[in-house]
């Protein structure tokens, strides 16, 4: 596997994606604990030690809760730690659970920790690089395995024992296998477009001039250089003498000239985005692109959204402890859903800034969005 | 490149990553399906195995066949579910007779397959209606099995576990549509501004090239003419108000070579500082170059043109301010730096005491260009 191709994952390039995902990450952490429960209950009769049972129970809660809460936009991306947590729960489970009925257990295929993480495992292909999928389940299979066949002597079926550690261990190295295959495709993809994407952008930048866009007004310096200045110079290039009317004329475009230039060099993007940003030490230039992109549309949601008050919307540029951040303060309108509709920004925002944090206190949401001049890699 | 992966890409790339990974998840499940039948078959002595690998492998072929492109063709689609129905009756027909109906376990070898069937009705959903597709498989996974009940006049009845898990997939495919649209209805949005920046940053650059020519030219040639007495304009006077007006309108091109004799300059100079200093020499200036001046060349182009323009005008600061001729333009460079300094013996100036209207020459010809390419400027 190419290197390039096993360190990225879906949700990093994707970060819309990422949030589409996290609803089957819920639904397959909900499924996962209800099958756990619903098959312990119905199990019952299997098991000589319930607290052992109920300690697996609570881990398998604990996987599928971590779970949840590992792969919300506001906490991205979902990292290796995470994953191994998730794993680290759920294949305490299954121990726990062989535990709670060692010597009772008849049946193999009604083991329902095997089946749970295999569940959470399913919904993994948008999380974490296929190889770690792959590696976690891989290692956690050859356990589920072991234990099954260690258990083989009390099972009602007579079959090698070998067969009930293929089948104990067959839907979480499937789920494995589909979430591996699952995010090498779709990482696959996004690299591509990531490649195909960059290339057409330095090919606009090495190519003719863009039109500039509708919106884009162009400094009046140059206006007035094109409309005054040009005229006046060019008229002067063709004629054989100079007036004193014409040595007073460009003495005072000169003076007017060095003004407007002067103006023109303190207005940064930003107060031409949001005219009450606060900006003294002149930060916005050191923001590129796709950072200037993302603060240009979430001012515009923060503007046109419905759970938030356009009036009180400030932005300000500072100097943090190490690094320059943008901090983006609008007041939530009682009662509406801001930090839904503040999700998906969130998630892109992790994506193009070194570190993204936010709160809502007393009625206001505060972001802050840390920027890197120095370009480092993004997480 | 854009801030978010385009909503038109997502859909389909999501699909192609679901039908990778369902083939897997059926592969698996086939593959733990054989090598138990072969343990059984070799522990009870029981013939025929080799009958069992037949239809395994066309529903393996079926399902391969399916995830290629082949499958987007509709008479591809109905071999696929002619030879995997076929497979799947061929057995069930040899497997039912063998199980122990009193024996649940032994139906998980009918219930694998049956899962990997309906997994092949992902693969093909990706092509056609995912739901009308994962239905079919259903039926073709169910029928032969409910049709051998029939047969045996035994009561058929459909199993939990596939059913189960059918209705769950139908419930995904439904949700991810609903999902999508929800999560990523901010696409739009965040890419028209991602695509909105990065055409203001070429203007932008655009507008400081011109800026920065402004102040050198153009402002320089407006002061001469407001410095002259009135009267005749000469030929030279006139080439060079030409000459000024041509650098500040049009785009800077690459520099000629420069060969510079005198100090300690061995190398072949080329680019935009090289003609920064042939500006200064033909302004009248000295000057001196020294240090280490082969890395200029191996500098990006915005980088050069940005270092270019800033040389220039310090340049032009030494004739217009310093009271002398001579200015020393040493380069020394490291590792991962290149340092050029401009240094002369004039009256000097101290930037914070410089007005703003004088200033912006420093801000707009100096500072911002280097500043946008990571560099820094000390005066």
């Amino acid at each position: 596997m190419s290197a390039r191709l096993g360190s990225h994952t879906a949700q990093q390039l994707d970060p819309l994606g990422g949030i589409t995902a996290r609803y089957f990450a819920i639904g397959a952490a909900v499924c996962a604990i209800a099958f756990s429960i619903g098959m312990s209950v119905s199990t019952f009769d299997q098991v000589d030690s319930p607290a052992l049972e109920i300690v697996a129970l609570l881990l398998m809660v604990g996987a599928g809760a971590h779970y949840v809460r590992a792969t919300s936009p506001f906490r991205a991306p979902f990292r290796r730690v995470d994953h191994v947590l998730v794993y680290t729960f759920g294949v305490g489970a299954v121990v726990l659970s062989a535990a709670a009925q060692w010597g009772s257990n008849l049946v193999v295929r009604d083991d329902w920790a095997p089946i749970a993480l295999a569940i959470l495992t399913f919904t993994l292909g948008s999380w974490r690089p296929g190889w770690e999928i792959l590696l976690c389940a891989g290692i956690a299979s050859l356990l589920v395995a072991a234990i099954a066949i260690s258990q083989a002597g009390t099972f009602s079926a007579d079959v090698p024992y070998p067969v009930f550690g293929i089948i104990t261990a067959a839907p979480l190295l499937a789920s494995a296998a589909a979430a591996s295959a699952f995010s090498n495709s779709l990482v696959r993809t996004l690299l591509s477009w990531r490649t195909v994407a960059t290339a057409e952008a330095t090919m606009v930048v090495a190519g003719p001039p863009a039109p500039l866009p509708g919106d884009h007004p162009q400094p009046r310096h140059l206006d007035y250089l094109d409309a005054q200045v040009v005229p006046f110079l060019t008229g002067l290039s063709l004629q054989e003498a100079l007036s004193d009317v014409e040595v007073d004329q460009a003495r005072r475009f000169a003076d007017e000239l060095q003004r407007l230039i002067a103006e023109d060099s303190a207005q940064s993007w930003l107060s031409q985005l949001e005219p009450t940003a606060y900006d003294p030490l002149k930060l916005a230039g050191l923001m590129d692109a796709d950072e200037r992109g993302f603060v240009s549309a979430l001012v515009d949601h923060l503007r046109t959204g419905t759970a938030y008050s356009r009036e009180g919307l400030t932005v300000t540029l500072d100097m943090g402890e190490r690094w320059p951040s943008c901090v983006v303060v609008v007041p939530c309108l009682p009662g509406a859903k801001a930090r839904v509709q503040l999700a998906p920004y969130i998630a892109v925002a992790r994506t193009v800034f070194q570190a993204v944090d936010w709160q809502m206190v007393g009625g206001q949401l505060e972001i802050c969005l840390t920027f890197d001049v120095f370009r480092q890699p993004k997480n | 490149m854009s801030l978010v992966f385009p909503n038109e890409m997502a859909a389909n790339s999501t699909n192609t990553a679901l039908a990778r990974g369902a083939y897997w998840f059926g592969l698996v499940f086939l593959a733990a399906t054989f090598v138990s039948i072969a343990l059984i078959a070799d522990a009870r002595s029981a013939p025929g195995v080799a009958a069992l690998l037949a239809p395994l492998a066309l529903i393996a072929a079926a399902g391969t066949v399916a995830v290629t492109p082949l499958a987007t063709r509709t008479v591809v689609i109905v071999a696929v579910a002619l030879l995997t129905l076929a497979g799947n009756t061929l057995y069930t027909g040899i497997l039912l007779p063998r199980l122990d109906g009193a024996a649940p376990s032994d139906m998980v070898l009918l219930t694998l397959p049956k899962i990997a069937i309906v997994m092949t009705g992902v693969v093909i959903g990706r092509f056609r209606s995912g739901v009308a597709s994962i239905v079919v498989a259903y039926v073709i996974a169910e029928a032969p099995v409910v049709v051998f009940y029939l047969v045996r006049a035994d009561a058929p009845s459909l199993g939990v576990a596939l059913t189960a898990f059918t209705a769950v997939l139908l419930l995904v495919r439904v949700m991810l549509i609903v999902t999508r649209k929800r999560s990523r209805a901010s696409q739009p949005a965040m890419s028209r501004a991602g695509e909105a920046e990065r055409a203001a940053t070429l203007s932008l650059r655009r507008e400081r090239d011109c800026s920065a020519r402004v102040q050198d030219a153009v402002l320089d040639e407006l002061a001469a003419v407001g410095a002259s007495t009135p009267g005749l304009l000469g030929a030279p006077a006139r080439e060079r108000i030409l000459s000024s007006l041509q650098l500040a309108t049009v785009p800077a091109a690459g520099a000629p070579a420069l060969d510079f004799d005198g100090g300690l300059q061995v190398a072949e100079l080329r680019g935009d500082v090289a003609a920064a200093l042939t500006g200064a020499r033909e302004l009248g200036l000295a000057v001196s170059v020294n240090g280490d001046v082969g890395p200029l060349e191996l500098l990006d182009a915005d980088v050069s043109r940005a270092l270019g323009l800033a040389v220039a005008h310090c340049l032009g600061n030494v004739h217009r301010h310093s009271g002398t001729r001579d200015v020393e333009v040493s380069v020394l460079t490291t590792e991962s730096e290149v340092c050029v300094m401009v240094i002369d013996s004039g009256v000097g100036f101290t930037e914070s005491k410089i007005g703003a209207d004088h200033g912006g020459g420093l801000r707009t010809a100096v500072r911002a260009p280097l500043d946008a390419v990571g560099g820094r400027v000390q005066v």
